[in-house]
This record gives structure tokens, C-alpha cells and sequence, in this order.
């Protein structure tokens, strides 16, 4: 990935570099402006379908190489919130199911009473309402032609 | 004997009238209202609506700050719901 182009001016105690909304969606910089509130004035522009400008002025005098570093822990603090991101959705079906679960057992609907196991109720978790049992293999296995497994050959 | 007139004027308090510009697709208008809220006692704010921007007028009343502009921006962006 190319890494993105800053202009900076000393004078004004400022770098500002452009993001493509394709790699760094709008939510994930609002929540990395944030972490940096304290540290520099930020001011961000540009259009969220195609490019985010943001604008990192230090509250501290800063060099060159400063702002630099600057811009260098904003992107990776960004990267940071992405990855939280992309977590945060994979959970949402878990998340929301744990939830749930605790919220019914504290009305006092108990999936996982032994009434319910002694009966030889299987409760709900084999039905699988939220189609979250997939094995990894089903869920990630690239599409296309099967991969073949290597034979071993054994000695003797 | 005639007076000497003073000929100094009072110097009136230069109020600066600065602007601010805020993307209607990256800032919330309700973080903006609620920003000039906050910042009511210390500036005079306008805020007009263009097509892809909110045009935010302040004038300083008490005081001038180079970096009032930059504090209020920031302050915007800390009360951004995500």
C-alpha cells in the first residue's frame, strides 16, 4: 500500500495528509481524531466517499520530524480502530446472542437447567438460529479448485 | 492660556471576525449547535448553511486567542456521536 502523501508546514505547526476512504472509513478516523484530541487541533475534510484530509496542528512546538511521527501515530492508531472494527462486526452475532442469553436467564428462562438436559432437551443451541456453528474450514476455505493433499510417503 | 488637546483617540477593542468552515458530510450539525452553546460566553457565533459546508462566523468578545478557531474545531470533533 502506498504509503500517503503529507505537506508540511512549520510555520503553521501543521502536517496534512490525505486518506482514501476505500482503505480508512470515516468511523475509524473520528474515533483516531479522538484519541489525539489532546495532543494536536485536528480539522478534517475532503469528501468520505473518496478522500478524507485530515489536519494535524501540534498544541507544542513541533520540527519536522515531529510532525512526522505524528502523522506516523495517527495511522497506526487508525489501524488500530480498524481492526476494532472489523472485530466488532465478525462478534455482532455472538455479541448479540450473549447478551440475549443473559438477559432471558435473568427474567428467569434457564436454557441450561438440568430440566431441560434431563428431559433430553437439546435446548436451541443445535437448531443454531443465529447460523453461527460453522466450522472454520466451511467459513474461510477459499472458493475455487480443492486444494489436493500431499501424500506421505511412508518408509517400510 | 489654551489647554493642550489630547489628540489620542481610545483605542476601541479590535474584535476579530474569523470563520470556520465544517464539512456537512464529516461534522454533525447538532455537535456544532452544541459546541456554540458551550462557547456562547466567550465569542459571538453565526452560523450560515451553504450547499457542502456549515459557514461558522465567530467574533471574539473578550479576548483573543490565535488558537480559538483550533480549540472550538477540536471541541466539535469531541462531541461527534459515532
Amino acid at each position: 500500500m502506498q504509503k500517503p502523501k503529507s505537506k508540511i508546514n512549520i510555520k503553521e505547526n501543521q502536517i496534512v495528509f490525505q486518506l482514501s476512504s476505500r482503505n480508512y472509513p470515516l468511523e475509524a478516523v473520528h474515533n483516531t481524531a479522538y484519541v489525539f484530541l489532546d495532543r494536536a487541533y485536528i480539522y478534517l475534510d475532503g469528501d468520505p466517499e473518496k478522500e478524507i484530509v485530515v489536519s494535524l496542528k501540534g498544541k507544542d512546538k513541533l520540527d519536522k520530524i515531529q510532525l512526522e511521527a505524528l502523522r506516523g501515530e495517527f495511522l497506526n492508531e487508525l489501524l488500530n480502530y480498524l481492526v476494532r472494527i472489523q472485530i466488532a462486526k465478525q462478534n455482532k452475532k455472538i455479541r448479540e446472542f450473549v447478551v440475549g442469553s443473559a438477559l432471558i436467564h435473568g427474567l428467569g428462562t434457564d436454557l441450561m437447567s438440568n430440566e431441560n438436559i434431563d428431559n433430553g432437551s437439546t435446548g436451541e443451541w443445535k437448531s443454531d438460529p443465529l447460523g453461527i456453528a460453522v466450522p472454520w474450514e466451511d467459513k474461510y476455505e477459499k472458493k475455487g479448485k480443492p486444494q489436493k493433499r500431499k501424500k506421505i510417503a511412508r518408509k517400510g | 492660556m489654551r489647554k493642550k488637546v489630547s489628540h489620542k483617540r481610545e483605542k476601541k477593542s479590535p474584535e476579530k471576525a474569523n470563520f470556520i468552515n465544517f464539512n456537512k458530510c464529516i461534522y454533525q450539525k447538532r455537535a456544532i449547535l452544541k459546541s456554540i452553546a458551550d462557547f456562547d460566553e466567550l465569542a459571538d457565533f453565526d452560523l450560515k448553511e451553504k450547499k457542502e459546508y456549515f459557514v461558522l462566523i465567530i467574533k471574539q468578545k473578550f479576548f483573543s486567542s490565535k488558537n480559538f478557531l483550533d480549540e472550538f474545531s477540536n471541541y466539535v470533533l469531541g462531541l461527534m456521536e459515532k
